[in-house]
């Protein structure tokens, strides 16, 4: 038992402790690794073993349950595990798919489960691998949401200027809307809009480096921060459509990255970003 | 001429290294070889249902459909060859 001097100290403490969405309630979408919500009661995955078969990976406390996942996919050098199903814990059942067996992310490589400082993580290749979701009007409104994402980008490819030519994290599918990252400029991370133009805010981001951002589009003004830092800000605009549907990790290219957790509000969570970032790094431990 | 300038504006080429077909009925052909060969789908109430899947090359002249490359499709469809895919344009319909 820690005794704190101070309330600060003690309310800090609990909050780290607590499930994110238990404390800032009211998700859009929600994709983790770990359990988000108490009252989810719901798998956390859903996993195509080497075989074909196919099986639902909960939880076990407040960790995804890694030995219900070994013992399904096998731990031999030709076992892997392949995400179908990232399922939404928010409880709106926004769940994010992949059909196609070959564009299936990975969790179990030859028996071993992938992790990024200790923790399950989802890769994707780059070369063919996402998942797809519903309309990003179920994540989004056209003027205001936040987003926070847990992921590292393996690896930063230069593309274009265009938001949808470059490797994303998420985006609307189409271009609209998204965070992305690219090796301009020794390497940024994009959280971007698309109104009559492109509004985008951007900081500096390593190859291969864990990360949380959080993104913000509140007011017409998008904004992004990495690892808590301070906020960047673009240039005012809303976004233009919102009807195309969700994808994690392809646009019209497909993103190398490891990915821990999504997760999406139709409201301005900029009065909780201390608070949340705190959450998800007393998990994640990156910064 | 204008209208060739724009559309060279709102469009981009990517190499792709795959397979090329000219008409959607081969492309579902290869898929079809590839589920077979793989066993897929084991049920249908599983979330995978195919192994592989084609994609529409729309925005070329002439049209083709097209299977991104996977070491999983050697032995099934072959020696892939590279080839340029048209992104859509953007904003679309403009």
């Amino acid at each position: 038992m820690i005794l704190a001097s101070n309330g600060i100290i003690a309310s800090s403490i609990q909050s780290a402790s607590a499930l994110l969405l238990d404390t800032y309630p009211s998700a859009a979408a929600a994709y983790s690794v770990r359990k988000l919500r108490t009252a989810y009661t719901g798998s956390a995955i859903r996993v195509r073993r080497t075989d074909l078969t196919e099986q639902d990976i909960g939880f076990s406390g407040g960790n995804l349950d890694t030995a219900a996942l070994l013992s399904f996919t096998g731990t031999g050098a030709l076992d892997n595990g392949f995400i179908t199903t990232w399922y939404d814990q928010s409880g709106n059942a926004q769940n994010a798919t992949q059909t196609t067996a070959v564009s299936q992310p990975i969790i179990v490589s030859a028996g071993v489960l992938l992790t990024q400082n200790s923790k399950p993580t989802i890769k994707y290749d780059g070369t063919n691998d996402f998942l797809s979701g519903s309309a990003i009007s179920n994540f989004v409104t056209a003027s205001t949401f936040s987003n926070i994402a847990v992921f590292n980008p393996i690896s930063l490819a230069t593309n274009t200027a265009d938001m949808e030519n470059n490797d994303c994290v998420w985006m609307d599918g189409i271009g609209y809307v998204g965070e992305y990252f690219k090796s301009t400029s020794g390497g940024q991370l994009v959280g971007a809009i698309y109104t009559a133009s492109q509004k985008l805010a951007l900081v500096a981001i390593t190859a291969n480096t864990q990360n949380t951002s959080f993104i913000t589009l509140v007011s017409n003004n998008i904004s992004i921060s990495k690892n808590n830092g301070a906020f960047v800000t673009s240039a005012a605009g809303a976004i233009a459509n919102v009807t195309n549907g969700l994808t994690i990790a392809k646009n019209n290219v497909y993103a190398e990255m490891n990915c821990q957790e999504l997760i999406w509000y139709k409201t301005d969570q900029t009065a909780n970003v201390s608070g949340i970032n705190g959450n998800v790094n007393s998990y994640y431990g990156i910064y | 001429m204008l209208a060739e300038l724009m559309e060279m504006l709102t469009h981009t080429m990517a190499y792709t290294n795959g397979y090329k077909y000219d008409t959607e009925q081969e492309a579902i052909n290869a898929q079809e070889a590839c589920n077979a060969y793989y066993g897929i789908p084991v049920s249908p109430d599983d979330i995978t249902q195919n192994w592989v899947a084609y994609q529409f090359a729309e925005y070329d002249d002439p049209q083709f459909w097209y299977i991104i490359y996977d070491n999983s499709l050697l032995l099934i469809l072959g020696e892939p060859t590279e080839f340029e895919v048209t992104s859509p344009p953007f904003p679309p319909n403009q």
